[in-house]
């Protein structure tokens, strides 16, 4: 096998070089966005579980800007939303809607910004899942032809002649196959999961504007 | 806004990372070794294990290829006599051909000899009778006149016979020159036919043990049958018809015989092509027991 690839033409050999660096980078963001996720989704559910639980909003709101490097996602939206709340009503001649939009604007934009977090280099996996097919199947066209040119100057057209080169040339489309399928498959589950987290964030965004707009007239 | 944020797993992701390519390639390496390994035994046992199986045949066939080469090197001592015989035919041949074109010449010169007498004699008879009726003075210019011509008659025919002498003796060498390559090329070729013959032989004991270890022989089987088939073989060793020359006598044994042929495909052929050509047609008798 590694003969297979040492004795490729240098074109192929680029492409499974290509392919390689691909691959390991498409596996090293499906690691990483896999412990993303992961760690998004359970603490969403564990800040999900305290918040209505019943603690009080502003011992939560005080931990989260403590150790807001360790929050997760909802409790920065959380903690951006409240913040915001706070500042408006402490403002005097604060109409109430104004205070509602503005507590909404900021946890909508806390909100595009942990999407945003979440959903980086889930572009990359998909591009490594449609092009990387492509780009072996290039080295393998590349290096069958080599291995056609070769024949031609064979008298008697063998598949000795033939094999050894079109072996070469298949390793390449083994290797885009090998980039592409789990760089696809990861795609999809992440951008599925993603949408189940951004999903529950609005939920909870329009929930805790809720529970905002029930303290505001309560005060 | 705080932009300082976790990043979660970055070095754990990219170790793991590393651990999938090396998995998969390890797993790669590991099954691409494990498929291309098992072949050459396998090529090795079809070549090999071909003696065995036929164990009680292929102690006959043993020693039979041996006695099958030997009367091939025989012919060989043999072959320079008739080499040596015809030389000397052709010697003998060529003594007469001299002997017979030097009588000729002979006899060529002879008959212009007695040409010459005649012409001279009626010249002079001529020329006397000339003389007689001439004065003296002009016999003896018309003698003198006579005598050039018949010198430059005599020069132009001994310059014509030089010719042909000179001829002929050409025509001689070069049908000696080309009989000798005619014979050098004989001695060569029967020296490779000889080779090849050899080859030829080893190579139908071979594809003949080949088709007899696949051979499997019918229950009802009686005696010693022999089934003749003629089997015309592709260059790659693969069989393009078989055809039923000569039944044995036992259509189960003829139809076994069939069978083996086309299971024994590829043929073994030799590497030869001027001898593999040979194999395109081959009549191959079938024992179940050889008897050669």
């Amino acid at each position: 096998m590694l003969a297979l690839v040492g004795n490729a033409s240098l074109a192929v050999q680029f492409v499974m070089g290509l392919l390689l660096v691909a691959s390991f980078m498409s596996w090293w963001y499906i690691f990483i966005k896999m412990f993303a996720i992961r760690r998004a989704t359970r603490m969403a559910e564990a800040f999900e579980k305290e918040f209505w639980s019943g603690t009080d909003l502003q011992t939560l709101f005080k931990r989260a800007t403590q150790d807001w490097k360790q929050a997760g996602e909802l409790e920065r939206i959380f903690e951006a939303g409240f913040r915001e709340f706070g500042k408006l009503k402490g403002q005097p001649g604060m109409d109430m809607s104004a205070v509602m939009g503005g507590a909404r604007r900021a946890m909508r934009a806390t909100y595009q910004r942990e999407m945003d977090r979440l959903e980086s280099n889930l572009a990359f996996l998909a591009t490594v899942g449609s092009v990387s097919p492509y780009v072996g199947l290039f080295g393998t066209v590349w290096g069958i032809m080599n291995a056609f040119r070769g024949l031609s100057n064979v008298v008697q057209a063998t598949l000795a002649n033939v094999a050894p080169g079109i072996a070469e040339a298949l390793i390449a489309t083994a290797m885009g196959l090998f980039a592409a399928i789990p760089a696809v498959v990861a795609y999809n589950r992440y951008t599925h999961d993603i949408d189940r987290l951004a999903n529950r964030f609005e939920s909870f965004m329009e929930e805790f504007s809720n529970i905002l707009q029930r303290q505001a007239h309560k005060a | 806004m705080r932009e300082d944020t976790v990043k979660p797993g970055r070095l754990p992701a990219a170790i793991l990372a590393v651990l999938v390519h090396l998995l998969f390639i390890g797993f790669l390496i590991f099954s691409v070794n494990w498929r291309s390994h098992p072949p050459p035994p396998v090529m090795a046992d079809l070549w090999e294990a071909l003696p065995p199986p036929p164990a009680k045949p292929v102690v006959k066939p043993q020693p039979a290829p041996k006695p099958k080469p030997e009367p091939v090197v025989e012919p060989q001592p043999p072959q320079p006599q008739p080499d040596i015989a015809l030389k000397e035919k052709k010697r003998k041949e060529r003594l007469e051909r001299e002997q017979q074109q030097a009588q000729l010449e002979q006899q060529k010169r002879a008959e212009a000899q007695q040409r010459k007498q005649q012409l001279q004699q009626q010249q002079k008879q001529e020329a006397e009778q000339r003389k007689q009726a001439e004065q003296e003075k002009q016999q003896q210019e018309k003698q003198l006149a006579a005598k050039r011509k018949q010198d430059e008659l005599k020069r132009k025919q001994e310059a014509l016979l030089k010719l042909n002498a000179q001829q002929a003796r050409d025509l001689m060498n070069k049908e000696l020159a080309s009989e000798t390559s005619r014979l050098q090329q004989a001695q060569q070729a029967s020296q490779l036919g000889a080779e090849q013959a050899k080859m030829e032989a080893t190579y139908k004991e071979r594809i003949r043990s080949k088709i007899a270890s696949m051979l499997n022989l019918p229950e009802n089987m009686v005696g010693n049958p022999k089934a003749v088939f003629a089997v015309t073989v592709l260059p790659s060793g693969e069989v393009g018809s078989v055809k039923l020359i000569s039944s044995s006598g036992q259509p189960a044994y003829d139809t076994a015989v069939e069978r083996a042929i086309l299971k024994a495909v590829p043929l073994p052929l030799p590497p030869d092509k001027a001898v593999a050509a040979r194999f395109r047609d081959l009549t191959l008798p079938i024992q179940p027991k050889q008897e050669n």
